[in-house]
């Protein structure tokens, strides 16, 4: 683990980050895409710096598939099934993430950019991807938007009076990632993040229980 | 192949209080990235969350996931700290009820850095093992 000199930040508020799965476990990620043995370099120091407690979402695409899954992009990933899936996730995550709203800490959710389900300013598309799998230079496209994980969980939340914390997310899912060129600027875009903080919020002590599922197919 | 894929097949399910209150006499997470393992980390164990269950039920599922797909698999926790960290009643009753065997442990109460470094370093991933890696 990194131990270099990073940005600081002070503060006497509780702070904890719900991170995507992978950004501390990357044996949860589709073959290939994996970044590091299992941390991704420098994550825990500058969640540690800033004075974050660590918190971890669960992989909905493990979940759903195993650790042995194909390739997907969001248009795959964009059924009903899979967004009741993460509905269910989402439903289990609401509890803990209320708990640390109710304790006093600031939140925040970090997600993993460019993920078909857990990007937060980012997805993936992969439109020509169906049937047998087949990979062409290209197919794989980062788009604004948001994965359908970080939408159901953000939805989720909502349903149950749990506000959104504030969110981003480290761009990994590239086709064309390469550490040396893009961890260093990633980590830097992470620390002015966390550098600001997250959010604080009154969350009652029983949650509201969602009006049926609205889980039709998109 | 698109690059390398650079996973250790090592995991450890580690107690939150070990990784985030510092309740080994070491730094457990530190050690454990050092040793290529990638972590899962439940919520607190002295919260109260109604879908911790539910939340358990899908962790054992990976782990088992992993452990059947030649992953190394730990879990490290304190005996000092309730259900050793890592809701181990549920941990252990979804163990129970696929009946696989349970998963290696190690108690940081009592432990020092050194022991740790060796029982992370005890056995090879069965996927690793059987592509000849050390």
């Amino acid at each position: 683990m990194e131990s270099t000199a990073t940005p600081v930040s002070v503060t006497t508020t509780r702070r904890v980050a719900f991170v995507a799965h992978c950004l501390v476990n990357q044996n949860a990620k589709v073959q290939e895409f994996a970044r590091s043995p299992g941390v991704v370099p420098g994550v825990v120091q500058r969640l540690r710096n800033h004075g974050y407690r660590i918190q971890q979402l669960p992989c909905p695409e493990m979940a759903f598939a195993g650790v042995n899954r194909w390739w997907q992009g969001r248009e795959l990933y964009d059924k009903a099934n899979y967004r009741r899936h993460c509905s269910i996730l989402a439903g289990n995550m609401a509890e803990p993430i209320a708990e640390f709203y109710r304790r006093g800490y600031e939140i925040v959710v970090i997600g993993l950019d460019g993920s078909p389900s857990s990007g937060v300013r980012y997805t993936g598309k992969a439109k020509a991807w169906g049937g047998r799998p087949h990979f062409e230079d290209g197919d794989y496209e980062v788009v604004e938007g948001m994965g359908v994980w970080m939408e159901e969980l953000k939805r989720g939340l909502e349903k149950r009076g749990v506000p959104w914390p504030r969110a981003s997310g480290m761009l990994l899912d590239r086709t064309d990632w390469d550490e040396a060129r893009d961890l260093p600027a990633s980590l830097d875009e992470l620390d002015d993040f966390l550098a600001g903080g997250g959010l604080q919020a009154d969350v009652p002590d029983e949650l509201a229980v969602p009006a049926t599922a609205d889980h039709a197919a998109p | 192949m698109l690059h390398p894929d650079p996973r250790a097949y090592r995991v450890a399910l580690l107690a939150d209080a070990v990784a985030n209150e510092g309740a080994a006499g070491f730094d457990v997470l530190a050690m454990l990235d050092e040793a290529q393992f990638g972590v899962v980390i439940l919520p607190p164990a002295d919260f109260t969350v109604r879908t911790i269950e539910g939340i358990v039920e899908y962790t054992i599922d990976d782990l088992v996931d992993y452990r059947n797909s030649g992953y190394r698999v730990v879990i490290v926790g304190s005996s000092d700290i309730t259900q050793f960290g890592v809701w181990s009643v549920l941990v252990d009753a979804e163990v129970a009820r696929r009946r696989v065997d349970p998963f290696e442990r190690f108690d940081v109460v009592g432990a020092s850095a050194e022991s740790f470094c060796a029982f992370l370093a005890a056995s090879t991933p069965p996927a690793l093992a059987a592509e000849g890696h050390a």
